[in-house]
């Protein structure tokens, strides 16, 4: 493999990564490339002493994607970063995806019954408010409405108790995925 | 060796390569893979990761024979935790030493 094989593979390895970067990664190694020739090594023994390109490239775009799954803290760029690991083809990582779809699932489930609860609730003091037009259909005591609208503030209440909870656990799981990707990475690949 | 003897070790080696004098990238990776058989381009993304870590910083010379050059400088922070990961790695170095040491002792006395 020859100087120009070796960068059009990396670049192609970097796809979708900012421009800016990405530049920059690639003047390192045809830097690389240039010192190495005045010091008389061919192209292809230069190449050959850097390794897989494709490799350093999926490292490389997987280390900046977790850093910046890191300050953006949103779920996209959490999967994001978890798609370019999984690519990387490591078996510490191939072995956590199917579980971490799993617990995915789950935070999403508990997360529509926090939002369920909560509007449960909300619904149910609205039926408090409009029950002079209700009592005009359904005859419904005094105690009865009392005891409705605690109900509703009841589950407005805990709906969102729960809802700040799946917060601090949501927040809490895409930590220790990144970090635990971020590990992984290090580790196995440098 | 084992790779991930390796890679655990390579933060350790490049900042103490960088320890003494302002190495670019080409001099950094020869200096490793000279010692420690490893792909040479795995280098670079820890030198990025690194810097970004506030332990080195770079400047561009101008060489005589091409292109400038991008030299990495370790900074305060850089050489302090060096020091740190030295330590860690003396350490260790030392435990497994007292580990093997014990286990020759034993042996011998089975002789």
């Amino acid at each position: 493999m020859n100087k120009v094989e070796f960068l059009k593979k990396l670049d192609r390895s970097l796809r979708g990564i900012p421009k800016v970067e990405k530049q920059s990664i690639i003047a390192d190694f045809e830097e690389h490339f240039q010192n190495s020739a005045a010091e008389g090594r061919s192209e292809e023994e230069t190449a050959s002493m850097l390794g897989n390109p494709l490799n350093i490239g999926r490292v490389a775009k997987t280390e900046l994607l977790v850093e910046k799954a890191e300050t953006d803290r949103n779920a996209k760029s959490v999967f994001r970063a978890v798609m370019a690991a999984a690519g990387l083809g490591l078996f510490n990582i191939i072995v956590v995806i199917g579980p971490f779809f799993g617990i995915v699932g789950v935070l999403i489930g508990l997360w529509a019954s926090a939002l369920g609860v909560g509007l449960s609730g909300v619904g149910t003091i609205a039926a408090v408010g409009f029950s002079p037009v209700i009592r005009a259909f359904i005859p419904l005591s005094g105690a009865g409405i009392v005891f409705t609208a605690f109900t509703g503030i009841g589950l407005t209440a805990f709906g969102g108790l729960f809802g700040i909870g799946m917060v601090y656990v949501t927040k809490w799981f895409a930590k220790m995925t990144l970090a635990y990707v971020k590990a992984t990475v290090r580790i196995v690949k440098g | 060796m084992n790779i991930q003897f390796k890679k655990g070790v390579l933060e350790l080696c490049v900042l103490a390569v960088l320890a003494d004098e302002d190495l670019y990238g080409y001099k950094i990776v020869q200096t490793i893979s000279e010692n420690i058989n490893i792909s040479g381009g795995t280098i670079y993304p820890l030198l990025r990761r690194l810097s970004k870590e506030g332990f080195f910083e770079t400047y561009l010379e101008e060489s005589e024979d091409g292109p400038p050059r991008k030299y990495y400088h370790l900074t305060e922070k850089g050489h302090e935790t060096k020091d740190a990961l030295l330590g860690e790695w003396n350490d260790f170095v030392e435990a497994v030493e007292r580990i093997l040491n014990a286990k020759t002792e034993e042996e011998a006395l089975h002789e």
